[in-house]
């Protein structure tokens, strides 16, 4: 840290911290330093009693559970503390006790400390692991040769839970590593990306693991091309999985919540009406607008926004969320690509039983048992074109003749995408913080 | 008639009982000056011998593990403390029956396949603990279905760790960092004689055996199938996603860092994972993943030469010379 405590109170208590601090340098606000092991702000009232911890059953269509990998059982999520790596074997060959490095970084963090409270902002060096987490975000043995579409889809789902009504939610608190929220089917497939954050918060036990997973979003974005965003660090872990009393299942969105059933792996094309729109997606429009977005109080700009920026990046997995491929062609980088594509390209619905995609080599485009998604390939047309896709929940947003002007406009303009694109999700991975 | 074994001539410090023929053989103006006694050695009985002991040990297991890969690593660990900087280390001597060899960390655990070793030493003395070792990593290829790999006996035994190299130069499997790690894997076997390829090609043996948290402190198999030789390492390398390992049989991972597969069930190092991280190393992982025979072939001809370095060999000119 490069300034004192004086200098950090003094800053408070003038109001504001910008006029003090460098633009990479966090902001710490009065109501940030109130929190530090003083009461707790992050909570706004004493978890009610709801029915007891149920939460409720996802509604979503049927997981195929051969599939699926999201199988966290009782006994795998767990909070891990840092703690002093063993070797069980004679000798510790396998550590060089190098200055430094993680071993030592581990042994010297007081373990209870960093796991109770969740780090604390005032010593972590940022700098430091803006620096770690851009040596980690290019592996070229991961999807695509980045962490960066996986740390952000972490970010966002660890955001999009917040409920603005009841004020609960939201990336404060790093939930996901608790057994409930772990396992929301919805959350399959993110154990990976927390995973890649273990080693960084080992090293740096001084962050939380909630400002670890949004820093690592914003570098992701930063490396490739996105916009920068000002991290504001100051949320806290929850210490136990009490928080999960107030929370449900079901507010992060469905690809095809409300739509048609699908029955019928192999006549997938009875689930579209006469304008090749999928019967039921006003439901599903309602479900991606008012039960998620609304709910957390964004407005359909900035769910454009977020949309066209975020499904740039990265790819789906049918053993994840059930559904597979890239949006874009180049999913590890910044554009506007996800809404000219969606404009301009043909879509075909597909299911599983669509096996003509393997024959062309497209397998990577084919969804599990039961998912129907779009992809830019034609049954018996083979050409050059890379392999992408759109969920159902994406399609909304040519469809809904309210999303649709503002889509036109981010497929024309690149430049204001990646600045909406930056605020929006900004704001998200802000959502029940508590930052002014 | 004179087999292959003959042929060298070796100072051969046999203990106690030197039985079966001896043949005394003056081959290289070396060895013409000292009193040169070479046993006859059958390389095939005692391969035999090798592999029975897998077999009834994997049987008496029961639980899918074998001797494979512990053999190949017992091989590797006496070769791989060569230094072509000094000419120290080498599989020659068996220095690993003493220390400060035999207590190196990363020796752990091998105690056990020398000590199982020694039932074949007993059936056949005239062979040296050094080529009995470097032998046991042979058969162990070669019965789980790999290459045949070229080996000629005539390794002597040290008699005690005076000649062992002061520092363990066997490798790490973590240096803290991706950059450190593949600098130091390169450094250990540059250090050796390898190239990038041959590194590669070697760390392919990784399809044997498994960790234990008992011995290295990792835990795991590379490959499901891990009694069988074959290029499944690079393939599970290039077509599954590594993650870190988080938890282990439903508790947190408390061991060193290490990679799992998205079953939890297979493991690779860090030292592993350089090799699919760094551009030049990923081109030959990528080759040899499509390629069984590629790698078999470089395989057989790097681990011959590493188990060979440091072993002073008469060379062939001087038998022909002899003649």
């Amino acid at each position: 840290m490069k300034f004192s405590l004086l200098a950090l109170s003094t800053a408070a208590a003038l109001g504001g911290t910008d006029a003090f601090l460098a633009p990479q340098q966090p902001r710490l606000s009065s109501s940030a330093l109130a929190g530090y092991g003083i009461g707790s702000w992050n909570k706004k009232s004493s978890p009610s009693s709801s029915g007891g911890g149920g939460a409720a059953v996802a509604t979503r269509n049927p997981w195929d559970d051969a599939n699926k990998t999201n199988t966290v059982s009782k006994s795998d999520t767990f909070i891990k503390a840092p703690t002093t790596k063993k070797s069980y074997g004679l000798g510790s060959w396998n550590k060089s006790a190098s200055p430094g490095g993680a071993t030592s970084a581990v042994a010297n963090a007081p373990p209870s400390a960093a796991a109770a409270t969740g780090g604390c902002p005032f010593h972590a060096n940022y700098d430091a692991i803006r620096d770690e987490l851009k040596l980690i975000m290019d592996n070229p043995s991961w999807d695509d040769g980045s962490l960066a579409p996986i740390f952000l889809r972490l970010a966002w789902h660890s955001s999009g839970t917040y409920d603005a009504a009841t004020g609960t939610g939201g990336s404060n608190g790093a939930g996901m590593r608790f057994q409930n929220e772990a396992a929301d089917p919805e959350n399959a497939g993110l154990a990976p990306a927390r995973a890649f954050l273990e080693p960084v918060k080992r090293k740096f036990p001084e962050i939380s693991y909630s400002d670890l997973w949004i820093l690592a979003a914003y570098v992701g974005l930063e490396v490739t091309g996105g916009p920068v965003i000002d991290f504001q660090p100051g949320r806290v872990d929850h210490p136990d999985e009490s928080y999960w009393e107030q929370m449900t299942y079901g507010r992060l969105p469905a690809a095809e919540k409300y739509c048609c059933p699908h029955l019928d792996d192999s006549n997938v094309s009875s689930s579209l009406d006469e304008t090749g729109k999928v019967k039921g997606w006003e439901g599903l429009c309602t479900h991606v607008r008012n039960e998620v977005f609304y709910r957390m109080g964004f407005n359909d700009q900035e769910i454009v926004a977020l949309l066209c920026g975020g499904h740039v990046y990265g790819r789906c997995h049918p053993n994840a969320s059930g559904y597979a491929g890239p949006w874009v062609e180049n999913m590890t980088e910044f554009s506007n690509e996800y809404a000219t594509d969606m404009i301009e390209d043909e879509w075909t619905l597909v299911s599983h039983g669509d096996t003509w995609l393997d024959a062309q080599g497209s397998a990577e485009l084919r969804p599990a048992p039961g998912n129907r998604q779009f992809v830019n390939q034609k049954k018996g047309v083979t050409g050059d074109d890379p392999n992408q896709m759109m969920l159902l929940s994406d399609m909304i947003l040519a469809w809904d003749p309210d999303f649709r002007p503002i889509l036109e406009m981010y497929a024309e303009d690149e430049d204001k995408l990646k600045v909406d694109f930056g605020a929006a999700f900004k704001r998200l991975t802000e959502l029940g913080c508590g930052f002014p | 008639m004179m087999n292959a074994a003959a042929h060298f001539a070796v100072r051969h410090a046999a203990p106690a009982a030197a039985t079966g023929t001896l043949l005394a053989l003056s081959l290289s103006p070396a060895a013409a000056e000292a009193k040169v006694e070479v046993a006859k050695t059958d390389v095939q009985a005692v391969k035999k011998s090798i592999a029975d002991l897998i077999e009834d040990d994997m049987e008496r297991r029961g639980d899918g593990t074998s001797l494979t890969g512990t053999f190949v690593r017992l091989a590797w660990h006496c070769a791989g403390t060569y230094s072509k900087v000094d000419g120290c280390g080498g599989s020659n001597g068996a220095r690993m029956r003493f220390s400060p060899e035999a207590s190196w960390g990363a020796n752990a655990g091998l105690d056990l396949p020398r000590k199982l070793l020694e039932s074949v030493k007993e059936k056949h003395p005239e062979i040296s603990y050094a080529d009995l070792y470097t032998l046991a990593g042979v058969v162990a290829v070669e019965e789980a279905g790999g290459p045949k790999i070229p080996f000629r006996l005539g390794r002597t035994d040290a008699e005690s760790g005076d000649s062992s190299p002061k520092e363990c130069g066997l490798p790490d499997a973590d240096k803290g960092s991706f950059k450190n790690t593949t600098q130091h894997v390169r450094d250990v076997f540059y250090r050796m004689g390898f190239t990038d390829r041959e590194i590669v090609a070697l760390l392919g043996a990784h399809a044997l055996g498994r960790c234990h948290t008992d011995r290295s402190g990792y835990w795991g198999p590379w490959t499901f199938a891990e009694n069988t030789f074959s290029n499944e390492y690079f393939r599970l390398l290039i077509e599954e996603r590594w993650s870190p390992k988080m938890s282990h049989n439903g508790q947190p991972w408390t061991g060193p860092d290490q990679y799992e597969d998205s079953t939890g069930k297979l493991m690779m190092l860090p030292s592993d994972m350089v090799l699919v991280q760094d551009p030049a190393f990923r081109k030959v992982v990528e080759l040899y993943a499509k390629d069984e025979n590629a790698f078999f072939g470089d395989f057989a001809s790097a681990f011959s030469k590493l188990l060979e370095l440091g072993v002073d060999y008469p060379s062939v000119k001087a038998w022909y010379k002899f003649w």
